[in-house]
């Protein structure tokens, strides 16, 4: 049946234009991989502080997706199951980040985390500045990622039947069991995708992060900071090596999340969908 | 209809009985509950220990949320919910000791059917004697999407009873499943609820599992407990037009009262249509019950109640003491299971459903649109004013 529709002139006009969006997506990567020569690649991979931008960025993104894993996932939950009055209102605040223009998220964190800002005036008493800081970055990634990481769990919470909690809890286990022992694992999907978007967001946040700290540099601000001082060339061959290792990593993500789901839990899943 | 077995009471709303105090004893007190802005009535009722209390209404009477409440997962609006001794309201779902069969099995869809029966209250408990009842022991490795409909709700129905619930609540058993699995799970309920004797509140919308599972039956409609009673009660006598239907009348008769008179102890009511007159009511009004000519009522008959005979040659209709027979004509005949459905019309123009066996349906040798008498007990034929 499938064929048989794949085959009318409705799905070739939009085959047609799903390629040209496919091409769109393809090309300006595929014209950046070819781009560079092994010996650039070799070049900037020999340069200390690219490397460590590329590490910094790496650490900075994982702790920014722990926080979010901390912060995102109860308010998730709160937002999948209960009702109250403004619940719109803090719905339409998670979604903030999505869209305010980044440039302008950086400098509202700035307000408040700089030495002198609202919070980071009292932060700082205790030693934690976020000005050109690891912390800062990881606020400025956080700030971004956040969003996704919150919707895609409470989509994952919401999938729950309500039900089935409620078996769990006339069945003698308390609000934290039922929700470490069912909700958390029935969930576990949701949550990996929304950290999954969440990581990548962080990974690549250039605006919130260069107004909170230039310094030290992420491999995005590296990368343009390479464009200014040493033209085209170089910026590409580090931008090159950042795609490759990002790559590899949600590679290795996918096959490890692939690993994990073994085929009685993808069965699982789809009768639970069914 | 007088087989009323070891287990059948007495609870009514708002009833207090010898179960008074007895451990396992279902009270609801004032009780009221709601969902948003729907609220229910204030509702008094009794379920003696061991009893089953079968809720029966449509959609929207607010069944389930009463079970939601008495779980605690929908706080009380009003009123107290005691178990023996224990005042159940205000404690939360996990200490309630209650078991819960809901609609959707809910079984824990990530673990085995063992470890959904181990869970909570069933980690501890001895699970074999309802492996052996409810015929779970091949399924026990497997997961919930593995097993069909009918398996799952007998998984859900195991778990329910884990543990020793002193509170069974059941949500439509059998709304989940295939009709041809039904008849198996309700026979295997029915034995176990006689067997454990907990107390149980059951809801449903079918009138078959009211009157197959219930000790008790209540009618509940938007929210209001319309009646409560025996089945018996419920069933052949039921409190008004509502709880009539709800309960599966098959017959009933929108009359106009003729005349009243006495005749002896009894009261007669001469029933008609437009000021044509159609039987005979024979009975005992309600006491403050006055009847004038014009007034309206409802003449309810089950259609088991209607016995199909020859059709008398003389008479629309003939009448004796305990008893009257209705000439009627056949319109349509259909074999349901082991019986066959007769839908007659009567002169007046009222439609009258009964049941023959095949003997008997062999026997009268009818033919649609031919002619057929319809005895029906005045005991059998109920007023509702």
């Amino acid at each position: 049946m499938f064929r048989r529709e794949a085959r009318s002139p409705m799905f070739w006009v939009f085959w047609l234009i799903g390629a040209t969006l496919l091409a769109f997506i393809a090309l300006p990567l595929l014209a950046l991989l070819l781009r560079p020569t092994l010996g650039d690649l070799r070049q900037v991979a020999a340069m200390a502080d690219v490397r460590s931008a590329i590490g910094l960025s790496l650490g900075a993104a994982l702790f920014s997706t722990v926080l979010a894993a901390m912060f995102a996932v109860p308010l998730a939950y709160v937002l999948a199951r209960q009702q109250f009055r403004g619940k719109s209102a803090v719905e339409a605040l998670v979604d903030l980040p999505l869209t305010i223009p980044h440039t302008i998220a950086g400098i509202a964190l700035l307000l408040v985390f700089s030495r002198g800002g609202w919070l980071g005036a009292p932060l700082a008493h205790i030693g934690l500045e976020f000005w050109g800081t690891f912390a800062g970055i990881v606020l400025a990634m956080s700030y971004v990622g956040l969003p996704y990481a919150v919707n895609a769990a409470r989509g994952g919470f919401e999938a729950v039947d309500l039900q089935i909690e409620r078996a769990a809890r006339i069945q003698g286990a308390a609000p934290w069991e039922v929700f470490r022992r069912v909700t958390l694992p029935l969930t576990r999907q949701g949550i990996g995708t929304g950290l999954t978007l969440c990581f990548a967001r962080a990974i690549g946040e250039f605006a919130a992060v260069v107004l909170l700290a230039y310094y030290p540099m992420t491999a995005p601000i590296r990368i343009y900071d390479l464009f200014l001082q040493s033209g085209l060339r170089q910026s590409v061959a580090a931008s090159v090596l950042f795609l490759l290792v990002v790559m590899a990593l949600f590679w290795g993500l996918r096959l490890l999340a692939s690993v994990r789901a073994p085929q009685s839990a993808q069965d699982r899943q789809k009768a639970w969908l069914h | 209809m007088a087989a009323l077995t070891r287990r059948t009471v007495l609870a009514t709303p708002a009833v207090t009985g010898s179960a008074h105090g007895a451990p396992g004893a279902l009270r609801l007190r004032g009780l009221q509950w709601g969902i948003g802005a729907w609220q229910s009535a204030v509702v008094d009722l009794q379920v003696p220990p061991g009893q089953t209390l079968v809720l029966l209404g449509h959609n929207g009477a607010g069944k389930s949320a009463l079970l939601d409440t008495l779980a605690g997962f929908l706080p009380a609006r009003a009123g107290q919910v005691q178990l023996g001794a224990q005042d159940l309201t205000a404690q939360p779902p996990e200490k309630r000791r209650i078991g819960y069969m809901f609609q959707r099995d809910a079984l824990f869809p990530h673990w085995t059917i063992a470890r959904n029966l181990q869970f909570g209250r069933g980690a501890q408990a001895d699970l074999d004697p309802l492996l052996d009842a409810l015929d779970l022991w091949p399924w026990l490795n497997q997961y919930p999407h593995q097993l069909s409909g009918g398996q799952r709700q007998r998984v859900a129905l195991a778990r329910a009873l884990v543990g020793a619930p002193e509170l069974l609540l059941l949500d439509e058993p059998f709304s989940a499943i295939d009709p041809e699995a039904r008849p198996s799970l309700r026979r295997t309920l029915a034995a176990l609820l006689r067997e454990r004797a907990i107390t149980t509140v059951l809801v449903t919308h079918d009138p078959v599992d009211a009157r197959l599972l219930g000790d008790l039956v209540g009618v509940l409609d938007g929210g209001r407990l319309l009646q409560a009673g025996t089945p018996q009660q419920v069933f052949e006598r039921p409190a008004d037009l509502p709880t009539a239907r709800l309960a599966g009348v098959d017959n009933l008769w929108p009359l106009q009262v003729l005349a009243q008179s006495r005749l002896g102890a009894q009261d007669v009511l001469s029933l008609g249509i437009e000021a044509q007159p159609v039987l005979d009511w024979r009975g005992t009004l309600p006491a403050d019950t006055e009847l004038q000519p014009g007034a309206r009522v409802t003449l309810a008959v089950r259609a088991e109640a209607v016995h199909p005979c020859p059709a008398s040659a003389s008479a629309l209709v003939t009448q004796d003491d305990d008893s009257l027979t209705l000439t009627a004509r056949l319109i349509e005949a259909r074999c349901e299971g082991p019986l066959w459905r007769l839908r007659c019309a009567l002169p007046c123009g009222l439609e009258a459903e009964t049941y023959a066996l095949p003997t008997l349906w062999r026997e009268l040798a009818l033919e649609i649109g031919g002619p057929l008498g319809l005895r029906i007990r005045q005991a059998d034929l109920h007023l509702l004013v």
